[in-house]
């Protein structure tokens, strides 16, 4: 599959009748895009603080590791620089965003293959035993790695609507499709991931 | 028509999940021990989902973080300057054709492109081409206010793909048309 067969097609249309996300900015984005957008780049080093982790989380739940994330959240700020005068406020600047990061996530994936690796500087939690954690980071990379084998539109609606906390429409916003869609996708993506963890991955 | 005559979809299955879905399709999954057992099973799958936190990288990551994006977009505006420096100098070069005295095109006016607004133009006194760059505008207001760019290639490098295409016109209306050459 090439990178640019990879990518959710609608995503950096506009006018293409696709729901549009929470149509209003929010209120503390909208004088930082616009300040981004007359060129003041503290504005922009703001969006970044604010959505930084986000991004980096979304992207960490393409790629399984720290360092691929990284860049790519760097990435994907990088690009929404370059394109922050088009935006023109039709859904939030999160939204935008996202889409932003899905595609760049897809199109890495196509590019690459991921590489499972545990963030070395991870802030342990101190509540819980060693033995505990073990267990605890072991069930969570397994899961982690089953939602990133997910088919594409599943694994995008799992992420965002569940990890993202974004509501169904929003989701269809991003990824391209109706609600009815999502739905029936993230429907189908929880059974498979129940599937795959039941089976150790193989479905 | 009986409840369970017809599976109900994927999107309503997910809304018995939720716990939104209408009277019928509840009474329907009450009542199919299949479709039952799908939304059970997605049930799992979500709660197994919520195993799945991502690492937290340390604090100080993301200070890093926002260096090293703030370093690449200072490196990309960079190398834009090094494409868009021969445009300014032409920018210069068609400012002074355009403010040498008019002699033979003083009958003809001069047509002076209205160019979209760009937020950055500095009065200083050390970089000509500001002043060139604020005239190719219209000498209108919009361009004569304030100012974030240290010379003529950073603001040159701030400016929008419409920005320059609209540039790049006027310069060749001046340089291919004007009669001082």
């Amino acid at each position: 599959m090439t990178a640019a067969s990879s990518a959710i097609p609608f995503l950096l249309a506009s006018g293409d009748g696709v729901p549009r996300a929470g149509s209003r900015l929010r209120e503390e984005d909208r004088d930082a895009v616009a300040a981004s957008q007359r060129g003041e780049r503290e504005a922009f080093d703001r969006l970044v603080q604010r959505y930084q982790r986000d991004v980096y989380r979304l992207c960490y739940r393409y790629v399984n590791n720290h360092h691929d994330a990284s860049d790519m959240a760097q990435e994907v700020f990088l690009k929404a620089y370059r394109a922050i005068g088009s935006f023109r406020g039709d859904s939030s600047f999160s939204t935008w965003l996202y889409r932003i990061a899905v595609n760049t996530c897809l199109n890495f994936r196509a590019a690459r293959r991921p590489i499972a690796e545990e963030l070395p500087d991870a802030l342990p939690d101190r509540r819980a035993s060693a033995a505990e954690r073990l267990e605890r980071d072991e069930q969570a990379r397994r899961v982690r790695e089953a939602v990133s084998s997910l088919p594409e539109k599943q694994r995008a609606t799992v992420i965002l609507k569940i990890y993202h906390d974004l509501t169904h429409e929003e989701v269809a916003a991003i990824v391209g499709a109706s609600v009815g869609t999502v739905k029936a996708n993230l429907f189908h993506a929880l059974g498979n991931l129940r599937k795959r963890l039941a089976t150790g991955g193989r479905e | 028509m009986r409840d369970e005559a017809v599976h109900p979809t994927e999107a309503v299955l997910l809304d018995v999940l939720d716990g939104v879905a209408e009277g019928q399709a509840r009474r329907h999954v009450a009542a199919c021990a299949e479709c039952a057992a799908r939304v059970e099973e997605a049930r799992q799958g979500l709660g197994l989902a919520s195993q799945a936190d991502v690492p937290e990288p340390s604090p100080l990551y993301w200070e890093d973080f926002r260096s090293q994006v703030g370093r690449r977009i200072r490196v990309e505006r960079r190398s834009r300057r090094v494409v868009l420096a021969p445009l300014a100098a032409a920018a210069v070069l068609a400012g002074v054709i355009a403010f040498l005295p008019r002699g033979d095109r003083a009958s003809s006016p001069v047509r002076v492109a209205t160019l979209p607004a760009w937020s950055a133009l500095p009065a200083e006194d050390d970089d000509p081409g500001l002043g060139v760059l604020s005239a190719m505008g219209g000498r209108t207001e919009e361009l004569a206010t304030t100012v974030d760019c240290r010379g003529t290639e950073d603001c040159l490098a701030d400016l929008s793909e419409e920005e320059i295409r609209a540039v790049a016109d006027l310069l060749g209306r001046e340089l291919g048309g004007g009669s001082r050459r």
